[in-house]
């Protein structure tokens, strides 16, 4: 077996594992929701508005709510190579230029998740709160 | 230190955060990796460790402080290091695509760990279980970036600082 084809039997090994190893991951260790009725509430603060939301879900995460009820909440959404974020809630679109963003909060803690892997746990509170960094 | 390797230093902490500018849309795909250590091999541990510090300096200047910047300042340094304890030893661009490879698998939990010293241990674990998929992509990324790029960068390099810039 000549060097080229001992790289790319090499590579092709590789990304074999790599694909093992995700499948495990994503069966053993990503955040795992509870397809389940919850009832959950959503609460924006934007400069000086409040609002709350209480919402009777099926969803595993936070994302799928909010997208679903996407017109309710006046959200907007963007997709970063990262994952999407939330970027208008309320109808109001955060100033990039400014460095704003909805920070999360799940029950009063900051989240240490993305809205995609928060998930969603019956009598929980998530709050959206307009932040600069 | 003479006046050239300060220009040096200068020219290839360039060649490294350009590098790493150029590949930010992919996430964790880098050449940084493999960079240092061939800059490790060809110019030495003394320049590259200097490297490793204008670029990790830069990244403030580019992206703004954040605590895990300061991890920056140890990891790099950490596979110069490393390089240079096994440079003699690997005679062939699989050992070093190895190295890249773990090196990259493992970036998550070494941010993980810094991380938590600033944010406690919950956080930490779940910054690095979060960040699995990603640390898998940058150890392919790595291993076959260095396995195909390693000996034609490395000769390149060999060929034109032995021929004036030594």
């Amino acid at each position: 077996m000549n060097n080229s084809m001992k790289k790319l039997v090499s590579i092709i090994i590789v990304i074999v594992i790599a694909v093992l190893l995700y499948f495990a991951y994503n069966n053993l260790l990503s955040p795992e929701g509870i397809i389940a009725d919850k009832e959950v509430t959503i609460q924006v603060n934007i400069k000086n508005i409040d609002e709350s939301y209480s919402f009777q879900t099926e969803y595993e995460f936070l994302y799928e709510l909010v997208k679903e009820n996407k017109k309710e909440l006046g959200a907007g959404f963007k997709e970063y190579s990262y994952g999407v974020m939330i970027i208008e809630l309320l109808n109001y679109r955060v100033n990039e230029s400014n460095n704003e963003y909805f920070h999360i909060y799940v029950n009063g803690e900051d989240a240490i998740e993305g809205v995609q892997q928060i998930v969603l746990n019956d009598g929980d509170v998530y709050t959206f709160e307009l932040k600069a960094w | 230190m003479k006046i050239r390797d300060i220009a040096l230093v200068g020219v290839l902490s360039a060649t490294i955060t350009a590098g790493k500018l150029a590949l930010s849309i992919l996430p964790n795909v880098e050449i940084v990796t493999i960079l240092f250590i061939v800059y490790t091999i060809v110019f030495g541990i003394r320049k590259t460790l200097m490297v490793s510090i204008v670029f990790s300096t830069m990244e403030i200047f580019i992206y703004g402080f954040s605590t895990w910047f300061i991890a920056y300042y140890f990891i790099w340094p950490l596979l110069i290091f490393l390089t240079n304890a096994v440079k003699d030893k690997i005679k062939t661009e699989y050992g070093f695509a190895f190295i890249g490879g773990i090196f990259g698998l493992s970036f998550g939990l070494f941010f993980a760990i810094f991380e938590s010293f600033f944010y406690g241990m919950f956080y930490g674990i779940s910054y690095w279980i979060k960040g699995i998929p990603f640390d898998i992509v940058h150890g392919v990324s790595n291993f076959i970036i260095i396995l195909i790029l390693y000996k034609p960068l490395l000769n390149v390099l060999e060929k034109y600082y032995n021929r004036g810039l030594r």
